[in-house]
C-alpha cells in the first residue's frame, strides 16, 4: 500500500458492493425497520415502536432460554472448532502423515452433505432406544455410569444441548480445515528452514510459526464460526422438531416459531437482537485479533 | 514442515489415530445413507433391526431407488438447473469476490474500514428476516419464477469477500509494489499477481460453493428456501430441494437423492 497507483480501489467494490447493497443491505435494513411495527403477514404493518422490544425483554421467558442456549452454543463450538481444525490441518499436511487425500475428503463430507439429512441421521443415531449410539453404550455396559437411563440425548436436557454443539462442530469441522490447508499452503517453507537452523522442534515450529503466519484465516474462521453459530438454525430445528423446550430453543428456532405464528414484527424483533449479539461479539472479536487485518509477515 | 522436524513415534501414531478416528466418524453418517438409499422402505425404517447392510446379496439391494427419487423429484431438470445456475454463479461471485476482496486487502480507499464493517453486519441478521425481504425484491424485479432469481442476488457475497481478504492479505506488499514499479494497472496486479497467488483457496471453495445448497456461510440456509421459494415451477428449481418438496414419503427415495 506504498506505491499509488491512478485506478482507485473503489472502481473494484463497485459492483459486488452495489450487489451486496440491493439484495442484502437494503434487506436486511428493512427487516430491522420491521421490528418497530407490527404484522401480521396480512394487510398493512401497524407501526408500534418500542412495543415489541418491551414484550421481548419483559413478558418472554423462552426468549430467555433462547439467548441462553444460544451463547452456550456459541462459546462451546467456535473455540473447539478454531483449535482443532488448525490442529489438523497441520497434521494434514505433515509430511508423515500417512493418507491425506482420504482424510482431506472424508473430513470434508458432512459439510457437503444436505444439512437436513445430517440431522434426521444423528437423531436416529441418538435415539434413546434403539439408536446406535445407546446401543453401542449399552453393549459395553457404560449404560451404568449414567445416573437415569436411557439419556434422552436429544430431549429437554443439557444433554441435547451438547450433542447439538457436536454436530454442529463436526459438521463445519471439514470447512475449516480446507480453509487452515489453504492458508497453510501459502506460509513459505524458508521460515520453517529458518527455524529448523536455529533449532527449533516440530512442536515450536506449529505454534510459533505456523500459528501466528495463518492469523488473517483465523480471523475469518472466528468471525464466520461464530455467526454460524449464533445463527443456528437448520440442525436444531431438525433434530428437535421445533419443539419448544427450554434447552433446546436457540434464538433463530424461536424467530422462527414467531414467524411461523404470523408475528412478524415481533420475529424481527428477535432477529435484531440476533444482529446485536452478533455484532458486538464480532466487533470484540477484530479488536481482539487485531494486527491480523494486516499481512502476518 | 521439512523432514527435520519429524516428531517421534509415539506422537505421530497418537496423531494418526486421532485423526482417523475423527474420519471414522465423520463416516459414520454418510455410510448409512448410502445403505439406508439402497434398502426397501419397511427396511428404512425399521428401527428394531438396524443392519448396516441391506438385506439380502448385492443384487437384492433397491438400485431402483435411484431412478424412483430421479423421477419423483423430477431431477433431470432440476440438476440441469442446478448444473446453469451453479456454472454462472460461481464463475461469477468467485471473480466478483475476488476482486472487491483485492481492493479491501491491498488498495487505498477511502472509508475502507467502516464499509468493510457494515458489510460484515449484513451477515449477521437472520436470514429468516432478511429473506420475507429479499423475497419481495424479487418479486418486484420480477425474477421469481426465473433463474435469475437464483443467480443475481448471489453474484457477490459479503462472505465471499471477507474470505477473499483475508487470502489476498497475505500476499507481500513487497511484490505488488515491484508490479506497479514496473507499470502495472491495479487490475494487472490483480489478474497476473495475485489471482494466481491465491488460486489453492479459489479453488478449495469454489467448489462448495458450485452447488446451490452446497454453498457457504449463511448462504447456505437461505439458498435452499430460496430455491424453494423462486423456483416454484419445476423447471426453475434446483437439485437439493427436489427430494425436500417430496417430504420424506420413503426413506429409501429420499437418502437417494441425498446421497446424489
Amino acid at each position: 500500500m506504498s506505491v499509488r497507483s491512478s485506478t482507485s480501489g473503489w472502481a473494484f467494490v463497485a459492483f459486488p458492493l452495489a450487489v451486496i447493497a440491493v439484495f442484502t443491505a437494503l434487506p436486511t435494513v428493512a427487516g430491522v425497520a420491521l421490528s418497530f411495527f407490527e404484522w401480521t403477514g396480512g394487510d398493512r404493518p401497524d407501526f408500534i415502536g418500542i412495543e415489541n422490544y418491551r414484550a421481548a425483554i419483559l413478558h418472554d421467558p423462552q426468549l430467555i432460554h433462547s439467548l441462553r442456549n444460544t451463547i452456550i452454543f456459541g462459546v462451546a463450538t467456535v473455540p473447539i472448532t478454531v483449535i482443532l481444525a488448525f490442529v489438523l490441518a497441520v497434521a494434514l499436511k505433515a509430511e508423515w502423515f500417512v493418507g491425506k487425500t482420504a482424510v482431506r475428503t472424508i473430513i470434508f463430507l458432512p459439510f457437503v452433505i444436505s444439512i437436513v439429512a445430517i440431522g434426521f441421521v444423528w437423531r436416529w443415531v441418538l435415539d434413546p432406544h434403539s439408536g446406535l449410539l445407546n446401543m453401542g453404550l449399552e453393549s459395553i455396559a457404560a449404560d451404568r455410569m449414567f445416573a437415569d437411563w436411557p439419556v434422552p440425548w436429544l430431549g429437554d436436557s443439557p444433554w441435547a444441548l451438547g450433542t447439538m454443539c457436536f454436530v454442529h462442530v463436526w459438521r463445519n469441522l471439514g470447512f475449516c480445515v480446507v480453509l487452515y490447508l489453504a492458508a497453510l499452503s501459502r506460509v513459505p517453507r524458508s521460515l520453517y528452514d529458518a527455524a529448523g537452523v536455529d533449532g527449533a522442534g516440530s512442536w515450536q515450529a506449529t505454534w510459533r510459526i505456523a500459528w501466528p503466519a495463518v492469523r488473517p484465516m483465523t480471523l475469518f474462521v472466528v468471525i464466520t464460526s461464530s455467526i454460524w453459530s449464533l445463527q443456528v438454525f437448520d440442525l436444531v430445528w431438525v433434530m428437535t422438531g421445533g419443539a419448544e423446550q427450554p434447552w433446546t430453543d436457540v434464538l433463530n428456532t424461536h424467530l422462527y416459531r414467531e414467524f411461523a405464528a404470523n408475528r412478524l414484527g415481533y420475529a424481527a424483533t428477535i432477529g435484531v437482537l440476533v444482529l446485536i449479539i452478533t455484532a458486538v461479539i464480532t466487533v470484540a472479536q477484530l479488536r481482539w485479533l487485531r494486527g491480523s487485518a494486516e499481512a502476518a509477515s | 514442515m521439512s523432514a527435520w522436524s519429524k516428531p517421534s513415534w509415539p506422537i505421530r501414531a497418537a496423531v494418526h489415530a486421532f485423526v482417523y478416528i475423527l474420519a471414522a466418524t465423520m463416516l459414520v453418517p454418510f455410510a448409512w445413507m448410502c445403505s439406508t438409499s439402497l434398502k426397501t422402505d419397511a427396511e428404512a425404517i425399521d428401527v428394531q433391526q438396524v443392519a448396516l447392510l441391506p438385506a439380502g446379496s448385492v443384487s437384492d439391494w433397491k438400485w431402483g431407488n435411484y431412478l424412483e427419487a430421479w423421477r419423483l423429484a423430477e431431477l433431470g431438470d432440476v440438476y440441469l438447473n442446478s448444473l446453469i445456475v451453479a456454472v454462472v454463479v460461481t464463475v461469477l461471485s468467485v471473480l466478483h469476490n475476488a476482486l472487491a476482496g483485492f481492493a479491501f486487502a491491498k488498495l487505498r480507499m477511502t472509508a475502507k474500514r467502516s464499509v468493510f464493517i457494515a458489510m460484515l453486519m449484513t451477515m449477521m441478521l437472520p436470514y429468516q428476516v432478511y429473506f420475507l425481504f429479499a423475497y419481495v425484491l424479487c418479486g418486484w424485479l420480477g425474477y421469481v419464477d426465473h433463474l435469475h432469481a437464483l443467480i443475481v442476488p448471489f453474484l457477490a457475497s459479503a462472505f465471499g469477500i471477507f474470505y477473499m481478504r483475508q487470502s489476498i492479505i497475505t500476499v507481500s506488499d513487497g511484490l505488488l509494489d515491484a508490479g506497479r514499479v514496473d507499470g502495472l494497472t491495479n487490475f494487472e496486479l490483480f489478474w497476473h499477481v495475485v489471482l494466481p497467488s491465491i488460486r489453492p483457496a479459489v479453488v478449495r471453495t469454489g467448489t462448495p460453493v458450485r452447488t446451490p445448497t452446497r454453498s457457504v456461510g449463511r448462504l447456505r440456509p437461505s439458498r435452499c428456501r430460496w430455491c424453494a421459494i423462486l423456483g416454484l415451477c419445476s423447471n426453475s428449481s434446483s437439485a437439493p430441494v427436489g427430494p425436500r418438496n417430496n417430504g420424506p414419503r420413503a426413506g429409501g427415495p429420499t437418502a437417494a437423492s441425498s446421497t446424489g
